[in-house]
């Protein structure tokens, strides 16, 4: 081979990396870095209502949102009483949603790992309700639980339990529980699938082991069962709890934060603040405020599930 | 320590059956092998004895007692299984303990055990790895480790050498024997390799098709097979089948006419022979019983020509073809010199060889030999 070629070969070789890489790179930075950095941004600035510019503001966005305001300025250590109530809405939506859907999903998922006749076809329809747009189930549960014809009030009244209509969407503390137990019915599918998976990856000869040992149910599924389904919990937890603290369709649908703001969470908050009030500015500040949340819990959760069964 | 003692075994999954009736009594303290091929139930048969399948009909005793209806941790087991089935996540100590723990055993009992089983198995140092930081060799010794804190009265084997590689199977096949001498732990060991077999066993059970074909001291049943299965299936290269049809000479000697070429029967055999004479009859010779003879032809040889010459080292296999147009394989020195279409005769050992029906594949001779008592060493 002549030296042209090679050092022709050379500098195609010392190019390989930049040119397959490089378009990934730059993608994500178009997707996930200019979107960061620009909502950042805009949480440090207000849209002045008169020139229609950015002006900015430094922190006044994230003071106004979270600090309580006397006399139109806002006092540090006291949170405002909004701020607080959708803290609060969120946490109790997120927390219950979450860990009653992962309860029900890991209960399903261990039993549809068994040999049970049916279950090719029961884990098929166990995605159903998953793979339907969520603005579509958050309509369905809306008429379900409707007050005057919906097909909840009707079964209650059937079966007894209540005497007359019960307007459970207008209702502060039943349209909680009425949007998380769509939100459950939504999401538990996602958790018995990651966690299907991760079953399937028990070695067999394990549980054997752990019979001849002399575990009983509890000590196979902690020392067998639970470290192979760590790596999926992780998986599971994490997609569901962003999901959740974010999830606008089936709240907006369901009950638009209401009554009053009885369901009002972050992500319909940021909506409203952000498109509704059209305030760019503190809808992007509340968005940092996610965003930081939202890291700080996939952390804890790393910290928690993130070991492998095989790792030393 | 315990005698166990399978009694009309019987396990069915759906419509197949994989162990079918089979007694075997397994002495105290023996080293009790089953071998077979895959699919032949000696796997099922030990995980009947394990309590990790349920037996549908028959009886298991364990000692003197009925097993049947107790679960696995109940039968005072301990199990090697063929991946080793560490607990990954937890290091060789925790390993080692867990069945201990489980068995709510005091902790300085549990510290001691485990001391001494891994100062035995040479594994002191790896206490605190993974099982994902060990060689293949270090994982076994841990899983024999795990069984032996146990102290149980039966150690059951599943094929615990089969993922070693072929030097590393041959040192720790020398160490279980040394372990079974030190320990005298009633042993059940399978495996598919008759070697394996051959090699560790006090009492070896041949088993095809769901059922035992043949139990005893592994050199008596190597040596005096009852049936065709057992004859083919022990020994490397396998035993040589030759059917032909059984004849009186004119000398009123027996013969059996191979298609051109004629066998004579020894005159011991005459009696067990008699009622198939005229009728077709399989003739057994294991290939290091037959041996070659260059030179001239006299009586009772069988020519043959060379195919392929296979030196092995410590012996030759050679695939030859009887004038007959049988195949047929000897085992012969190394030092022999022989080549690829050389015409060659053969002669076969005279107290080797064994009769057959071609029918059913019993033996016509096994019962003309003398069995061999087992003991445990």
């Amino acid at each position: 081979m002549s030296t042209e070629k090679q050092t022709l070969r050379r500098i195609l070789d010392r190019l390989f990396v930049p040119l397959t890489v490089g378009p990934t790179l730059l993608w994500i930075a178009a997707i996930i870095v200019y979107p960061t950095a620009k909502l950042l941004i805009s949480s440090f600035q207000f849209r002045n209502p008169v020139t229609n510019e950015m002006e900015f503001v430094g922190l006044r966005n994230f003071r106004r949102l979270v600090l309580a305001r006397e006399g139109g300025s806002a006092t540090f250590g006291v949170f405002s009483p909004e701020f607080v109530a959708v803290t609060k809405n969120t946490v109790v939506y997120v927390g219950c949603s979450v860990t009653i859907s992962f309860l029900l999903g890991l209960g399903i998922a261990l039993l549809l790992n068994k040999d049970l006749k049916g279950r090719g076809w029961f884990r098929t329809a166990v995605i159903v309700p998953w793979i339907l747009p969520y603005v579509m189930s958050g309509l369905m549960w809306r008429w379900m639980f409707q007050a005057d014809f919906g097909a909840i009030n009707g079964l209650l009244q059937q079966l007894g339990v209540i005497s007359g209509n019960v307007p459970f969407l207008s209702d502060g503390g039943l349209a909680m529980i009425a949007l998380i137990i769509a939100d459950v019915w939504v999401f538990t599918p996602f958790i018995i699938i990651i966690l299907l998976a991760g079953l399937q990856n028990v070695p067999e000869q394990l549980y054997d082991a752990a019979e001849v040992d002399g575990a009983g149910r509890w000590s196979r599924f902690w020392n067998v069962t639970y470290p192979f389904l760590k790596p999926s919990i992780l998986v599971a937890l994490t997609i569901r709890i962003i999901f959740d603290i974010r999830a606008l369709d089936l709240v907006w649908v369901m009950t638009g934060g209401g009554p009053g703001k009885a369901t009002e969470v972050w992500a319909s908050w940021l909506y409203r603040t952000a498109q509704v009030f059209n305030s760019p500015g503190p809808g992007a500040a509340l968005g940092v405020v996610l965003l930081a949340v939202t890291f700080a819990i996939v952390a804890i959760l790393y910290k928690v599930f993130g070991e492998s069964p095989y790792e030393a | 320590m315990s005698k166990v003692e399978l009694t009309e075994l019987v396990k069915r999954f759906d419509d197949v059956t994989a162990v079918d009736g089979i007694s075997l009594e397994i002495p105290d303290e023996s080293f009790t092998v089953l071998v077979g091929p895959s699919g032949c139930g000696k796997t099922t048969t030990l995980r009947l004895v394990a309590g990790l399948e349920r037996a549908t009909d028959g009886e298991i005793h364990i000692g003197d007692e009925l097993v049947n209806d107790k679960r696995a941790y109940e039968r005072d087991i301990a199990m090697v299984f063929q991946n080793y089935a560490l607990y990954p996540h937890k290091t060789v100590r925790g390993n080692m303990r867990f069945g201990l723990e489980q068995h709510n055993t005091p902790e300085d009992v549990i510290t001691d055990r485990v001391q001494e089983a891994a100062e035995l198995l040479q594994i002191e140092e790896l206490l605190n790895r993974r099982p994902s930081e060990l060689s293949g060799g270090q994982q076994q010794r841990v899983a024999l480790g795990r069984a032996i804190v146990r102290d149980p009265a039966v150690f059951l084997m599943d094929e615990p050498l089969s993922n070693l590689d072929a030097k590393l199977r041959v040192k720790m096949r020398a160490e279980l024997n040394k372990l079974h001498d030190e320990l005298s732990t009633t042993t059940v060991y399978v495996t598919h390799d008759q070697v394996e077999a051959m090699t560790l066993a006090d009492q070896i059970a041949v088993m095809d098709d769901g059922e035992i074909q043949q139990v005893g001291a592994p050199t008596n049943v190597y040596m005096n097979p009852r049936n065709m299965f057992v004859a083919g299936f022990l020994g490397s290269p396998s035993m040589n089948f030759l059917e032909g049809t059984l004849e009186e000479s004119s000398t009123g000697k027996f013969e059996l006419e191979l298609g051109g070429d004629t066998h004579d029967v020894p005159d011991e055999f005459v009696d067990p022979l008699t009622p198939y004479l005229d009728d077709r009859v399989v003739l057994g010779i294991r290939p290091e019983n037959i041996a070659l003879n260059k030179d001239g032809v006299p009586a009772n040889v069988h020519p043959a020509t060379v195919n392929v010459v296979e030196p092995q080292g410590e012996k030759t296999i050679l695939e030859l073809s009887l004038d007959t147009g049988q195949n047929i394989k000897a085992a012969v020195d190394p030092d022999t010199v022989v080549e690829r279409g050389d015409s060659v005769n053969l002669r076969f050992d005279r107290d080797s060889l064994q009769y057959f029906d071609p029918e059913t594949g019993e033996s016509l001779t096994h019962d003309s030999k003398p069995e061999q008592k087992v003991t445990p060493t």
